[in-house]
């Protein structure tokens, strides 16, 4: 019985599944609140990055997907960082950080949310990548 | 012989930067902490003084930081074997 078992269900564990299913609003929303508050508290763009890259890296684990294109996220990987280089450049070097003070929450939530998204697709790339490399 | 030499060199290089640390003390000026400590909020608008320094006062820090984890991936996409999309399509993409 079990091993027959093991064999129908090498791809698929329920306790992980059910465990992962139940962790995945958490993660997202552990992860967008650290990516916001932290120009206010301990975190920010890396390690808000960090855990929403945990979504992808989990539903590959649980259900073994291989529909995530690795192509068109470094693809939006380059634009964000393009845009993370562009912002910064325009502001901080620009000088409008002295010019308009008040426009310094709105720079470095967006900088965090950007760091965010560009750090999660990246890592997410590199899990991925090997993981491909590895099914072949 | 070679682990040994190496081994070696780096427990000396270990004694060495230790021992000169101990003789030689340098202390430190805090023009840089002192400010920062004292101005990040008036200069940023942050309440967390890593967010002040990482995003406005070493920003370039944080570009390039950025940049790397870009250039991991580019190198694994070149350096792995593979073409990097699905196991199913890989190879007959890579046919054509």
């Amino acid at each position: 019985m079990i091993e027959q078992r093991d064999e129908t269900s090498v791809q698929e564990d329920s306790i992980v599944s059910i465990i992962t299913g139940l962790l995945y609003p958490f993660i997202i929303v552990f992860g967008i609140y650290i990516i916001l508050n932290g120009h206010d508290t301990p975190g920010g763009g890396f390690q808000g990055g960090a855990i929403l890259a945990v979504l992808f890296i989990g539903r590959y684990l649980v259900a073994h997907s291989d529909d995530f294109d690795i192509h068109r996220a470094h693809n939006v990987e380059k634009v964000l960082l393009a845009i993370l280089i562009l912002v910064p450049v325009v502001f901080v070097f620009g000088s409008l950080s002295r010019s308009y003070p008040q426009l310094n929450q709105v720079y470095l939530v967006f900088m965090n949310l950007l760091i965010g998204f560009k750090v999660a697709l990246g890592l997410t790339i590199v899990v991925f990548r090997y993981a491909f490399f590895e099914d072949r | 012989m070679r682990f040994v030499a190496s081994a070696l060199l780096v427990i000396a290089v270990f004694v060495l930067v230790i021992g000169i640390t101990t003789v030689h003390r340098v202390e430190l000026d805090p023009f840089i902490y002192d400010y920062v400590i004292h101005y990040f909020e008036r200069d940023t608008h942050a309440k967390n003084a890593v967010a002040a320094i990482l995003l406005n006062y070493r920003m370039y820090d944080t570009m390039f930081e950025a940049l790397i984890l870009l250039t991991a991936i580019i190198g694994m996409n070149h350096f792995l074997p593979g073409t990097g999309s699905r196991p199913g399509k890989s190879e007959d993409q890579a046919d054509e």
